[in-house]
């Protein structure tokens, strides 16, 4: 170690000493320079670097974008900030210089997030595609992916959860390249890896930057498969105080859920098609149930203020906002109230940058139980809501039936409460050591306190006569430490930067549940769970757990350029998890990139209308480790109760069938990109050709058992290749006078196989999956190795027959066998396409957003399991059958319900007008109406071909859903 | 000024380095890591009863009890008129005997074959584990865990007949397939091994465990039905197997058939080796009230939510029962009652429970009776209160019954046994007649086993023991002899390539 030292302290000494004396070189024949440096609007600019070029000597403007240093007569002051083009001017006599920076309009010199630390578009090698806040849409968001939603090509962002105020995006990143472990891209906010994005509110987003390939995912090893989203906040800013505040108010309307036959529509089919049933299923009433249970229009506001202000040894930016969100079900609601705060200190003569963030997030809400939805499609609408013939049943009526229950009674007789309290502080300490060597440190924790409590009364359809409560609650912690070292020189026409770091993580989780019934009272709610009797009687609930895992790692990287022509990246974390067999818990994820701009060749330099064309090759391993902890040790569970000398003790024993040799999936990945900006810069875009492939994939497999004590096992085999190709085109379509229109398209293709789920101990090459539950028992898609996941296997229907359904294949009693049954389609689409577009005119501004999903194939549940007159009786169908109602056969899958998922969606149209105001105070004000998932076009027959694309299970319609609503805002943003 | 920034930083760093973390071992909080287990003997058994817990599922939905009796004739689950109980058939194709290869993923076959041998590995776990370690009753012990892995066996041997047999634990080599002869061997060479060590009588602290006429009672099992599984006379065996269990004067023949099956039928002199059930505390459960009794059915036992209305005895075999046969009442047939007895009318129609059913396709909701030997206690509600009764696997009157089979079939002296007391107490018991010499016949046997054991596994072996298997009856076409092993479930054929699938 001693010796390690000692060698140390040579080399910085050497990297020392000529810096030492490159700065002494330059102190000669000095005069002193001020002034001013301002935006086009004429706002001084703080924080622009003035540099005299040749040298290291500079400084920063202030608050007021004034700046004073000392240069030579005939020096070159450079003149850069970070989004702006960079100025030059000569001193020459004059000391009083003032300069106007304009942003930079070849967008070249964006500051791309690469993962601890940035780079500039034109610099970058790895498929990163960054979203500045004056790209984002615009509108209403209750998750900041919103924003970005149809922006990034290959980032599927979809809300399969329709309208519920608790929903966030389901987002997938090129395909899914799992089979068992998390599919959720890592979130990283302001520098905290694993962070949630619903602590942070969409209008406090600066940045977000997806790192799409291996290459640039590498540098978060084990956690970089499924991609990477950095998002960065609106930071402290330097000036005079800023005051900004918003406002919106939104409504739901035209909310559509799934049809079923109106109290009329089922008199007629009951007497029409099925007389024998007149007796027990017609009631009498006319009942919407729909409508009983949801809000006519439900209302949703947002209110967020912000200040920010300072000078550049001290700034700050607080935002605070509060917003309640009603769902479209009664008694859904989410309210928040979000609190960020970011402070900046520069200290030791600036050599020490201290960052400061301070994140409350609080939530209270009432959930939706999804099954109220199929229980209001089910019910028998000529059944009346309510009656009060039965007093056990609360005045609510009530008729036997599997799994049948009043949707109103579920409503309204249970109380649900929620709440989560998520506190989220980090430091991080920027040390100048030299002037291009700085040290990082990074430290922060985040607390996250949950509590879910319900009571259903004596009421409720399931607990009739008893009462239930239950308390459910937990904590879950993430820590992380990081330190880093970055350097950076350049000499020539050669630039590098470097970086080393170490970073350690540990996340902790704990819960706790208790439930409780046969109250004697409904008073009590959850608040005296230890009165009811079922406590006494031995039948109340309780338990508890607590979990923990730790991440290590050391990583590094280096970027270098030549004379920004050629370009090269390469990276490298050693990683080590706590959640791997002893043998396995370190891994090595490299990368490396090369980036070459050819416009800058010889050959390419007088070609006028390309402005810009760069080629880039990157390759990376990543992993994953997204799945509980513990799975490879041998640990004792309690694996039942045993009667022993007349008392039941517990049994303790092997829970699960250890495995040591458990170990990374790991991915690897080529992507080739093309960047290019064309005829001045007013088409821009990139092209993105990937390979991925993910292997050594966690899998519970099938067992034999002996020698095996459970029969499955947690292990490693198989491998998921994912291909594709990704567009993305900018394009200013028309800018003339005071109109102008931008454009952005992105189109993405990609093709998921399953390579390979066997080998030698686990030949089996297809398994079952995506099984049905309910009325109808069977599986719908095959695992199967060189088919997608997702790709769904049935009989093929051939269409309908003196009323029966036939299917190819079939055999005399009319049903196919399993091994007859076909590829009917995969759930993934073909292609994906998002098409924003910006229309600006003076001070009006349009913002329309289209999306589309090409191919791919959805299962409608719906009509599997009630398009039928033999499901008719106490239930109701789907409206579908009345429409085709020669069809008198019963449910059995095929094609029939393997439905085309191709849509088309208007997913937001906003309208804003910006208010020319000459006030002194308010310094800028603007009003905007929006439409959020204004109509969609489809041949589906369901509500929205849309769903969940995530999981082994995709492209499933599930009877449980949340209805979908076009959502209307109207809001305004106001600065001071 | 740079180098003193630079010092301390490079001091703090290398500090860190050094000191803290690259520790990545696992914490556990809410289990037990495996070396932190031992440390008497209660802990032992604690250990080696997962052995006993691998038992809980046996009479479930979709376990081996449910697959044994659907194929069997005394249990049906016919589709219902609403389309439940279909469920693709997979209730259909144990009923009909159709179950062969292509439909060997059937998951009643499945589950019921992972419960037999999770129960082996378990035990196989347990003895290497609890082997070295010493304690008290240590050979007593594991020869309990032997016989337990022995019974096993013998389920598994009589069910699938060419089975994968393992009997260490460690190492990954699968199991090769055995025939009936080699496991038949087996596990009498086992029996034989370890009964010594064994409890001898029945108390307290034995209940529910392995004991030495449990044993024996296995023993018998073996040899009555060695004639038809491995083709020897075995039957002079048999009956000195059921004399070691009589001679030991332990056990009598209730006064009540009933209380056996009572919810606190721990008390019970006739049964010998049960499965004790608790309504939270063991994580699988004994439900035979959802399975079988109508939602209507919920205010005669007080349960705290509705049956499932599926498995029903079919009308064949339960005309079977004399009408005065006391035992007849091991199933609800006729108008039924409240709690306190008052007729149940359900919107106006009289709630009955009818022998006869007129669709197997369309099973009405109230056709077929049910099941309620096990008397049902309040309040029940599937996984929150199950039923606490001990489901009984051997009883003293089996033990009776199979030593004047035995004497039947095997050229003994049913005459020197038949005014056996005991023996006598059964029939009258039931409200009937003791048997004479003359009543002894092959089927008067067969009849007679079915209304004495109905529901408690015993039927299939019966049948096929008897000859009968392969008749048609109800929905049931005749079947050849190849119907009375199951094939062996597909996943442990995909998972274990030595074995080869019993013939269609």
């Amino acid at each position: 170690m001693n010796t390690n030292l000692h060698v140390m302290k040579k080399m910085l000494r050497a990297v020392i000493l000529p810096a030492l004396l490159f700065c002494i070189s330059a102190v000669f024949a000095q005069s002193q320079i001020t002034g001013v440096v301002k935006d086009a609007s004429g706002q001084g600019l703080p924080g622009v670097s003035v540099t005299v070029k040749g040298t290291t000597s500079g400084v920063i403007t202030d608050a007021d974008g004034t700046f004073s240093l000392n240069a030579a007569d005939g020096a070159v002051l450079v003149f850069s900030f970070i989004g702006y083009e960079s100025v030059e001017r000569t001193v020459a006599g004059s000391t009083s210089i003032n300069v106007e920076l304009h942003e930079s309009t070849t967008l070249l010199d964006e500051v791309v997030m690469i993962g601890y630390g940035t780079t500039t578009k034109k610099e970058l090698t790895g498929a990163v595609t960054s979203v500045k806040s004056k790209n984002f849409n615009t509108g209403n968001f209750n998750d900041p992916m919103g924003l970005v939603q149809g922006k990034v090509a290959g980032l599927s962002i979809t809300k399969p959860d329709g309208a519920d105020p608790m929903a966030g995006y389901q987002i997938i990143l090129r395909g899914t390249n799992t089979l068992m472990a998390g599919q959720g891209p890592l979130i990283i906010i302001d520098g905290v890896i694993s962070a949630d994005l619903k602590n942070i509110n969409f209008q406090d987003v600066e940045s977000i930057d997806v790192l799409k390939d291996g290459s640039a995912a590498a540098i978060y090893g084990t956690r970089g498969t499924n991609g990477v989203i950095i998002i960065t906040t609106k930071p402290a800013k330097a000036g005079k105080g800023a005051f900004e505040y918003s406002a919106q108010v939104s409504t739901q309307v035209a909310p559509r859920g799934v049809q079923n036959l109106s109290a009329k529509e089922f008199k007629h089919a009951v007497e029409t098609y099925r007389p024998d049933l007149a007796s027990g299923s017609l009631f009498g009433s006319e009942t919407n149930w729909f409508k009983e249970i949801t809000t006519d229009a439900p209302i949703s506001y947002q209110q967020n203020l912000a200040l920010s202000g300072g000078t550049d040894k001290f700034s700050h930016r607080t935002s605070l906002t509060h917003s309640i969100g009603q769902g479209l079900l009664l008694n859904n609601v989410s309210k928040r109230l979000l609190v960020k705060t970011n402070l900046q200190q520069k200290v030791l003569d600036d050599r020490l940058t201290l960052n400061f963030n301070f994140t409350n997030s609080l939530r209270n809400y009432k959930p939706a139980n999804y099954d109220v939805f199929r229980q209001a499609f089910i019910q028998n609408p000529t059944q009346p809501v309510y009656d009060d013939t039965d007093p056990a049943t609360g005045g609510y009526s009530y008729k036997q039936g599997l799994e049948y229950y009043n949707p109103v009674a579920m409503i309204k007789e249970r109380t649900r409460d929620g709440k989560t309290n998520d506190i989220i502080l980090n430091l991080r300490a920027t040390a100048k050591i030299l002037d291009n060597l700085s040290w990082d440190n990074f430290i922060s924790t985040q607390r996250s306190e949950w509590e879910e409590n319900s009571y259903k009364t004596r009421y409720y359809p399931t607990t009739l006569g008893r009462g239930e409560a239950e308390i459910a609650n937990g904590r879950n912690i993430n820590n992380q430490f990081e330190s880093m070292f970055n350097y950076e020189t350049s000499f020539g026409n050669h630039t590098l930067q470097a970086l080393a770091g170490y970073s350690f993580q540990e996340f902790e989780q704990s819960n706790s549940y208790i439930g409780n019934s046969q109250f004697d009272t409904d008073v009590f709610l959850y608040n005296n769970i230890g009165v009811g009797q079922a406590l006494i009687d031995g039948s109340a609930d309780m338990s508890s757990g607590k979990s923990s895992s730790r991440l290590i790692a050391l990583f590094g990287r280096l970027l270098y350029n030549y004379n920004e022509k050629y370009m090269a990246s390469a990276s490298l974390r050693r990683e080590g998890s706590s959640k791997f067999g002893d043998n396995n818990k370190w891994g090595m994820f490299p990368a490396l990139s090369l980036g070459w701009r050819m416009n800058k060749e010889a050959f390419l330099q007088d070609v006028e209308w390309i402005n810009d064309l760069k080629l880039r090759v990157g390759y990376g391993i990543t992993g994953n480790q997204d799945f509980a902890p513990y799975q490879s040790l041998i640990i004792l569970e309690r694996v039942g109760s045993l009667f022993y000398n007349q008392q039941w003790i517990n049994s303790y024993g092997p829970g699960q069938n250890p495995n040591p040799n458990l170990r990374w999936e790991k991915k690897k990945e080529l992507n080739i990109g093309v960047d290019f900006a064309l005829l001045t810069q007013r088409l821009r875009g990139s092209i993105e050709f990937y390979e991925r492939k993910a292997q050594d994939l966690l899998w519970l497999f099938n067992v034999s058992v002996p020698p095996y004590l459970y029969n499955e096992l947690f292990t490693n085999v198989g491998t998921i290749s994912n291909k594709g190709i990704e567009l993305t085109l900018n394009a200013q379509l028309i800018k003339k006078g005071d109109f102008q229109w931008n454009s952005t398209l992105t189109v993405s293709h990609n093709q998921n196989t399953l390579e390979d789920i066997s080998n030698k101990e686990f030949p089996r090459t297809s398994y079952p999956s995506a099984t049905t539950s309910g009325i109808l028992v069977t599986y719908t898609q095959r695992i199967q190795e060189g088919k997608a996941l997702g790709t769904f296997f049935g009989p093929v229907w051939l269409g309908v027959k003196d009323g029966r359904d036939v299917f190819k294949n079939q055999n005399p009693i009319g049903q196919v066998s399993e091994d007859k049954w076909e590829d009917i389609g995969q759930a993934t689409p073909f292609a994906t396409v998002g098409w924003s577009n910006d229309f600006s005119y003076k001070n009006w501004t349009l913002n329309i957003n289209f999306r589309a999903g090409i191919g791919g194939k959805v299962l409608n549940l719906y009509r599997l399991y009630y398009e039928s007159w033999q499901r008719m009786g106490l239930t109701n169908i789907v409206h579908t059958q009345y429409e085709n109602p020669e069809f008198t056969g019963g449910i059995v899958y095929s094609s029939k319900y393997v439905e085309d998922a191709t849509f088309l969606k208007l997913d937001n149209l906003t309208l804003g007008y910006n208010i020319n105001l000459a006030s002194k105070y308010i310094s800028r004000l603007s009003v905007f109406g929006s439409a959020q998932n204004v109509f969609w076009i489809t041949g589906y027959k369901g509500i929205d071909p849309e769903v969940s694309l995530s999981g082994l299970t995709p492209g499933i319609d599930r009877p449980s859903y949340y209805p979908r609503t076009t959502s209307i805002t109207v809001g305004v943003n106001a600065a001071f | 000024m740079k180098k003193y920034i630079l010092k301390p930083a490079l001091a703090i760093v290398l500090v860190f380095l050094t000191v803290s973390c690259f520790d990545l071992s696992e914490t556990v909080y809410s289990e037990i890591p495996a070396d932190k287990f031992f440390s008497n003997e209660r802990d032992i058994i604690a250990y080696a009863g997962r052995a006993y817990i691998a038992l809980q599922p046996y009479p479930e939905e979709q376990r081996l009890w449910s697959l044994g009796e659907n194929a069997s004739d005394e249990l049906a689950i016919p589709a219902k008129d609403n389309n439940e109980w279909k469920e693709g058939d997979r209730w259909q194709v144990i009923d009909k005997h159709t179950l062969g290869s292509a439909t060997a993923t059937n998951k009643i076959l499945t589950r019921a074959w992972d419960m037999v041998f999770q129960g082996i590995s378990a035990c196989n776990e347990i003895l290497l584990v609890v082997s070295p370690v010493d304690f008290e009753n240590k050979e007593r012990v594991i020869a309990e865990i032997k016989i337990l892995r022995a019974f096993y066996y013998y389920w598994a041997m009589d069910y699938w007949g060419n089975v994968p047999f393992s009997i260490v634990y460690g190492s990954k080599e699968l199991p090769e397939q055995k025939n009936r002869q080699f496991i038949f061997d087996f596990i009498i060479q086992e029996i034989e091994d370890n009964i010594d060590f064994l409890q001898e009588l029945p108390n307290d602290e034995y209940y529910g465990r392995v004991t030495k006429p449990m044993a024996y009672m296995l023993l018998a099992k073996m040899y009555i039905n060695a004639q038809e599984w491995v083709g020897q006379n075995k039957f002079a065996d048999a009956v000195a197997a059921c004399d070691q269990i009589i001679a030991l004067n332990a056990y009598e023949i209730a006064d009540d058939y009933f209380s056996n099956f009572a919810v606190h039928n721990e008390g019970s002199k006739e049964n010998i080796f049960v499965i004790p059930y608790h309504p939270q505390l063991t994580d699988e459960h004994f439900y035979w009230a959802h399975l079988t009794l109508n939602e209507a059915s919920v205010s005669t036992f007080n349960m705290n939510e509705k049956p499932w209305d599926g498995f029903i005895a079919p009308e064949e075999f339960f005309e079977r029962y004399a009408t005065n046969d006391i035992r007849r009442k091991s199933f609800l047939f006729g108008q039924q009652y409240t709690k306190s007895g008052s007729p149940i009318v359900i919107e106006g129609e009289n709630f009955i429970y009818t022998p006869h059913i007129d669709n197997y396709q369309a099973r009405k909701k109230w056709e077929g009776v049910r099941c309620a030997k096990y008397e049902y206690q309040e309040g029940l509600k599937y996984d929150v209160v199950d039923m606490e009764n001990d489901f009984v696997l051997f009883r003293y009157a089996d033990v009776l019954y199979t030593k004047l089979e035995a004497l039947h079939r095997g050229g003994g002296s049913v005459a020197g046994f038949i005014s056996d007391p005991d023996l006598q107490k059964i029939r009258t018991r039931a409200g009937l007649a003791p048997y004479t010499l003359g009543d002894i016949t092959d089927d008067e046997l067969l009849d007679e086993l079915g209304r004495e054991f109905a529901w408690e596994g015993h039927r299939r072996q019966d049948q096929i023991r008897f000859g009968v298997w392969g008749n048609a009856w109800w929905e049931k076409p005749a079947s050849g002899p190849n119907k009375k092993i199951f094939p062996i479930p597909a996943s442990a054929i995909v998972t274990n390539p030595n074995l080869i699938q019993n013939p269609d």
